[in-house]
C-alpha cells in the first residue's frame, strides 16, 4: 500500500514538479520489507540509513528531508524511475536510553544504498546525495543490475567489470588497491561468509581511506574525527572509498552485511529498533520470575566490544603508566569476571542492550561516558542498572557485585585469590 | 646581486610608467600591442643558437609557452596540478659530533643536487626543480630526485593530480652520511606552486597601496585574522604571486618569462643549468617592448564572471550561500571588492595559514618600522656580503658554515625572520671629499689635504616583526574559482570542499563555523562559489 502511495506521489511529482516547485514529501517504508510485485522485477530499493535515535525518530530522520529535492528532480528527469523505486529508512544510531538521555548522534551520519528487490546491494554512497550524485548512484545500480543478469554464471566477470568502472574513477592508489583485492578475491574464494568478507575488505579499505582523508582534509588530531564526520555528510568525501569497495560487495545480501559495512564508518555498532530481542527480553524477565528473593533476580550483562571501542580500549590500556599497573588492573578485572559468573549473566551487543532497556523501561544509562561500558549490572532491588566502564576501578564494581551476591550457598564461595 | 636588483628596479620603473598609463587609461593601449601580447603569450618558444645573440627558450624551462600552463577556462586561465612548479628546499642539515668545513658542506648539499651551489660557492637552501631542458646530467639528477617520491608525475613535469601533489608534499627527503664518528643528516622537501589564473589581473594591477593598507588596518581590530601587506624591499606592496612578492603585473610577467620559460629579460636572468657552469645567455630573449605587450594583453583579459542561476531555487540557494559566506567569516579575507577589483573576493594580504601550509620560499618579512639612514664607504669596488635576492617563488636563505658550535653543525631553515633588523640599500652616489692627513705636515708647515672618492649610500633600517613567514600566503582571489581547480598554493585540494577543509591558522575558526553549518547551508556556500566562473569571452587556447 505504501509503495502504491509512493508511486502516486512520484507520479504527481512528474506531473507537477517544475525546477522551482516545492518537493513533495517522500514516504519512507520500514527497511527490508518485501516489495510489491507491482513494482516490477527491475525495481530498486533506495535505503537511507542514518544515525538518528532509532526509538525517537520521525520518518526519514535528519536526511529524509534533504533527499526530497534530489528524488523529486530525478523522478522528473527519468521517465519510469518512479514506477520501480521504493524508499526505505533505517534509523540506526545509539538511542538516548544508552547515552544518559543526551542526544549524541553528532555529527549526523547517513548512508544511501540502492538494492534490488531481493536486497542485493547494487550501489552505495556515504552522505546525502544531491541530484547529480543520486543520479549517478542510480545509474551505477542499474548498470550493476544489468551486469548481474549478464554474468549470472560468471560472478568473477561481474566483479571485474564493476572494478573496471571504479578504476576509471579513482586515483592511482585506489586503483592499485582495487586491482589487488579483486585478484585476491578471485584467487581466494574459500569459506569466507559474505559478512566476514565484507568486514575484511572494509577494514582494509578503511585504513587507506583514513590515511588519504588526513591529507585531503588536513586532519591530524584525534578530535578531527568530528570534522571528518561532518565532511562525510558530503558524498564526495567517501566517494573514492565507495567506488573502490563496490566491486567486492556488489550483488551481496545487504541485509546480511550492512552492519559490517557501516559500523567502521560510524565507529559504533548500529541499533535497529525493529530487530528481534525477544529471547533476551524473556531471559531477563525470567530472572525475576524464577525466584521470590528479589536479590536473586539480579543479573549481569557484559557488553561486546564494539569495533571502534576495541581500538579505544587497547589504546587506553596501552597508555597505562607501566606494565605493573596494567597487570594489576587486568588481574582485578579477572576477579570481576569470576564474580560475574556467580550471577546469571549474558553477553549482549549494543542493539540487544538498547532493546532490553526499552522493554524494561530502565532510566537512561550512559554506555559511552566516561568511557565505553564493560558490564551492566541489573540489581533486582534498584531501578537503575549499574554501569561499569572500562576506565572505572574494577575494585569498586567488584564491591557492588559482592554486596549483591545471591544468597545461594553454592555461590558463597570465597573469591579466587 | 643587490646592486643588479636595484638597477633592475630602476630600469623597470620606466616600464612601470608605461604599464600604469596602459592600464589606467585602457584606451591608450595600442590594440596591436594587445594583439602582439597574445601572440607572445601563446607562442611556443624554441631554443636558439646563442651565437646569434641570445639562446631563446631555456636551457631550463617549466614550459615552452605561457598558455601551456595558463589554459583553464581559456587563454590566461589557471593551470592544473600537472604544470605545478617545483622547488626543493633544504630544511635542516645536522652534523653530530662534527664540525663541517666548507668543502664537506658543499659535498653533502651537492649529493642532494649540485644546483643548490652558486658559482661563488654560496649555498641557497632553495632550488627550483625546473621541469624541462638542461644537460643530460641535469635531467638525470632531476629524475633521481623525483624517483624518491611515491608519486606519479605528468609529462609536463608536475604531479598528475591533487592526490599526487599531496604525496609529493608529505614525503620528506632524508640524506644521511654516516661513518665511524660522524653522522650528517640533511632533510629536505619538495614544495609546489599551482598556476594562478590571470583573468582580472589588470584590475589587480590597479589596486593601490592605500587600498591594501586600509584593509590591513581594518583587520587589526579583528579578533581572528590579521592580514598584512607584503612589503617589498623598495617599500611597495606586493600584489602578485602566492606570496604577493611581486608588485606589478609587468614585473610578474618579467619574472615568469625568465623563471618559467627560461627567457632572459633585461632584469631577470633565466635559470642556469648547474651542470654546465660558466654558460650564460649572451643576450636578451624578450625585450621590454614585448613584456609590455604581454602585459597589455593580460590586462585586457576580461575579469571573471558570475554564472547565472539555473532556476529560481538555484538563485535562492546562491543568495543564501553568499549570505552565509559572509556570516561565517569567509568574507573577511575573501573580500568582495578591493579598490577597482570589483568581485575579486580577496584582500590580497598575507595571512598565516598554519604550519601544514609551510613552504621554505618564504614571504617577505613583516616590517614594523623603517628608519632612513645614509653611510659613506669606499668607492672602490668590494665584494658584497653574501645574500639571497628575492626570488620568483619567494625569498630563500643561505646555508653557510657559520652555524657551528664546538662540536656540531646545524642549519635549520628559519620559520620566522632570523634577525630583527634588515638593512636595505636604497640608492648611492659617488662624491669626492677632501680629507686632512693625520699629523703629517708639508715643508711649509701646513697640514696636507687629499681628495678621496667615496660612495654615499642611502639605506633604510627595517625593523622586522617575527611572523611565521613560511606559512603566510596571499588570499587567492576567488573570482573564477569554479574554473581553476585544484586549489591552495600547491594544488593540494581537488575540490572546493577540500580547499575549505584545509584552511588552518587564521582561517581555522572560519573553517569550523563552515563545517558546523547544516549540510544544506554548506551546499549553498559551495553553490555560490561555483557561480564564480572564468569569463566566457576569452580566447580559447589553440593547442
Amino acid at each position: 500500500m505504501r509503495n502504491m502511495l509512493l508511486m502516486t506521489i512520484l507520479s504527481l511529482t512528474a506531473v507537477t514538479a517544475s525546477a522551482d516547485a516545492p518537493s513533495p514529501t517522500i514516504l519512507w517504508d520500514k527497511p527490508f520489507q518485501s516489495l510489491y510485485q507491482s513494482l516490477g522485477d527491475n525495481s530498486l530499493v533506495l535505503m537511507l540509513v542514518t544515525n538518528d535515535d532509532p526509538f525517537a525518530t520521525v520518518s526519514g530522520g535528519w536526511g529524509g528531508e534533504l533527499m526530497e529535492e534530489p528524488l523529486a528532480e530525478l523522478a522528473q528527469q527519468r521517465i519510469g524511475l518512479r514506477e520501480r523505486l521504493a524508499t526505505q529508512f533505517l534509523p540506526a544510531g545509539i538511542p538516548s536510553v544508552l547515552t544518559a538521555a543526551e542526544p549524541r548522534n553528532v555529527p549526523a551520519r547517513a548512508i544511501v544504498a540502492i538494492c534490488n528487490r531481493e536486497y542485493r546491494l547494487l550501489s552505495i554512497c556515504v552522505g546525502i546525495p544531491d541530484t547529480d550524485e543520486l543520479g549517478r548512484l542510480i545509474d551505477d545500480a542499474e548498470e550493476a543490475q544489468i551486469l548481474v543478469g549478464i554474468h549470472r554464471k560468471t560472478p568473477n566477470q561481474f566483479t571485474r567489470e564493476i572494478a573496471e568502472r571504479s578504476i576509471d574513477r579513482v586515483g592511482r592508489r585506489w586503483q592499485q588497491l582495487i586491482t589487488q583485492t579483486v585478484a585476491d578475491a578471485e584467487n581466494n574464494q574459500a569459506d569466507e561468509t559474505t559478512a566476514d568478507r565484507t568486514q575484511r575488505v572494509v577494514n582494509l579499505f578503511e585504513q587507506s581511506y583514513l590515511s588519504e582523508a588526513q591529507l585531503r582534509f588536513g586532519l591530524s588530531e584525534p578530535e578531527d574525527q568530528t570534522r571528518l564526520g561532518l565532511l562525510e555528510q558530503h558524498v564526495s568525501t567517501r566517494q573514492p572509498w565507495c567506488d573502490s569497495i563496490i566491486p567486492l560487495i556488489a550483488n551481496t545480501d545487504f541485509q546480511q552485511h550492512y552492519r559490517k559495512l557501516i559500523e567502521p564508518i560510524w565507529g559504533h555498532p548500529l541499533v535497529d529498533a525493529n530487530a528481534d530481542a525477544s529471547e533476551l527480553i524473556d531471559w531477563a524477565a525470567s530472572q525475576k520470575d524464577h525466584t521470590a528473593d528479589e536479590k536473586q533476580g539480579s543479573y549481569v550483562l557484559s557488553l561486546q566490544s564494539p569495533i571502534a571501542s576495541t581500538m579505544t580500549q587497547s589504546k587506553e590500556e596501552g597508555q597505562g603508566k607501566g606494565a605493573g599497573k596494567q597487570n594489576r588492573v587486568a588481574k582485578a578485572w579477572g576477579r570481576v569476571a569470576s564474580l560475574v559468573k556467580q550471577f546469571p549473566n549474558r553477553e549482549v551487543d549494543l542493539q540487544q542492550l538498547a532493546l532490553l532497556s526499552r522493554a524494561q523501561q530502565w532510566p537512561a544509562i550512559d554506555i559511552q561516558r566516561p568511557s565505553i561500558a564493560r558490564y551492566i549490572f541489573v540489581d533486582a532491588e534498584k531501578p537503575t542498572p549499574f554501569v561499569a566502564h572500562i576506565t572505572d576501578s574494577p575494585g569498586r564494581f567488584a564491591s557492588v557485585l559482592q554486596r549483591s551476591r545471591p544468597r545461594s550457598p553454592a555461590n558463597l564461595q570465597p573469591d579466587p585469590e | 646581486m643587490k646592486r643588479l636588483y636595484r638597477n633592475g628596479i630602476t630600469m623597470l620603473s620606466s616600464i612601470l610608467a608605461m604599464a600604469t598609463v596602459g592600464v589606467v587609461h585602457c584606451q591608450a593601449v595600442q590594440p596591436n600591442s594587445v594583439t602582439q601580447g597574445r601572440v607572445l603569450f601563446e607562442q611556443d618558444w624554441s631554443p636558439r643558437n646563442p651565437i646569434t645573440g641570445n639562446d631563446g627558450l631555456g636551457p631550463l624551462f617549466n614550459s615552452t609557452s605561457c598558455v601551456r600552463c595558463h589554459f583553464q577556462g581559456g587563454v590566461g586561465g589557471a593551470g592544473d596540478a600537472s604544470v605545478n612548479a617545483l622547488t626543493i628546499g633544504i630544511e635542516r642539515i645536522h652534523a653530530k659530533n662534527k664540525v663541517l668545513n666548507g668543502i664537506e658542506l658543499l659535498e653533502i648539499v651537492a649529493s642532494l643536487h649540485p644546483g643548490f651551489i652558486q658559482t661563488d660557492n654560496t649555498i641557497n637552501n632553495i632550488l627550483p626543480l625546473v621541469h624541462q631542458g638542461g644537460s643530460d646530467a641535469y635531467v638525470r639528477q632531476r629524475k633521481a630526485v623525483l624517483s624518491q617520491f611515491p608519486a606519479e608525475f605528468s609529462q609536463s613535469g608536475g604531479p598528475m593530480n591533487a592526490a599526487e601533489v599531496r604525496y609529493v608534499s608529505t614525503t620528506p627527503i632524508t640524506l644521511t652520511r654516516q661513518n665511524r664518528d660522524t653522522n650528517v643528516t640533511l632533510n629536505a622537501r619538495i614544495f609546489q606552486r599551482n598556476t594562478t589564473a590571470l583573468f582580472g589581473a589588470g584590475l589587480i594591477d590597479q589596486v593601490s597601496n592605500r587600498d591594501l593598507a586600509i584593509q590591513a588596518k581594518l583587520q587589526e581590530r579583528h579578533p581572528e585574522i590579521s592580514g598584512r601587506p607584503a612589503t617589498l624591499s623598495d617599500g611597495r606592496y606586493g600584489k602578485f604571486g602566492w606570496r604577493a612578492n611581486v608588485a606589478s603585473l609587468a614585473e610578474f610577467i618579467d619574472m615568469a618569462c625568465a623563471n618559467e620559460v627560461g627567457l632572459n629579460t633585461r632584469r631577470q636572468s633565466q635559470p642556469s643549468d648547474p651542470m654546465t657552469p660558466g654558460y650564460s645567455n649572451p643576450g636578451i630573449d624578450v625585450s621590454d617592448h614585448q613584456i609590455v605587450a604581454m602585459r597589455d594583453f593580460i590586462a585586457a583579459l576580461p575579469a571573471p564572471t558570475r554564472m547565472p542561476p539555473k532556476s529560481t531555487r538555484h538563485a535562492q540557494q546562491i543568495r543564501q550561500g553568499e549570505q552565509l559566506f559572509a556570516s561565517v567569516g569567509c568574507i573577511n579575507c575573501h573580500l568582495q571588492d578591493l579598490g577597482p577589483a570589483k568581485g575579486i573576493y580577496s584582500d590580497l594580504l598575507l595571512h598565516d595559514m598554519g604550519y601544514e601550509s609551510s613552504d621554505l620560499n618564504h614571504a617577505e618579512p613583516a616590517i614594523a618600522r623603517v628608519i632612513p639612514l645614509s653611510r659613506y664607504e669606499s668607492a672602490i669596488a668590494r665584494p658584497s656580503p653574501a645574500s639571497v635576492a628575492v626570488t620568483y617563488y619567494g625569498a630563500a636563505n643561505l646555508i653557510d658554515n657559520s652555524s657551528q658550535t664546538n662540536n656540531e653543525f646545524l642549519f635549520q631553515a628559519p620559520y620566522r625572520p632570523s634577525e630583527p633588523i634588515k638593512i636595505v640599500d636604497v640608492s648611492s652616489r659617488e662624491r669626492i671629499i677632501e680629507l686632512e692627513s693625520d699629523g703629517e705636515e708639508t715643508s711649509s708647515g701646513q697640514s696636507e689635504t687629499r681628495k678621496v672618492l667615496v660612495k654615499e649610500v642611502k639605506y633604510v633600517r627595517q625593523i622586522l616583526e617575527p611572523t611565521n613567514f613560511n606559512q603566510e600566503w596571499r588570499t587567492p582571489p576567488l573570482w573564477g574559482v569554479r574554473d581553476s581547480a585544484p586549489y591552495m598554493h600547491d594544488g593540494r585540494a581537488e575540490t572546493l570542499l577540500e580547499a575549505i577543509a584545509v584552511h588552518e591558522g587564521e582561517a581555522s575558526a572560519t573553517r569550523d563555523r563552515f563545517l558546523k553549518l547544516p549540510l544544506t547551508d554548506r551546499r549553498a556556500i559551495l553553490a555560490f562559489l561555483e557561480t564564480l566562473a572564468a569569463p566566457s569571452n576569452v580566447p580559447q587556447p589553440a593547442m
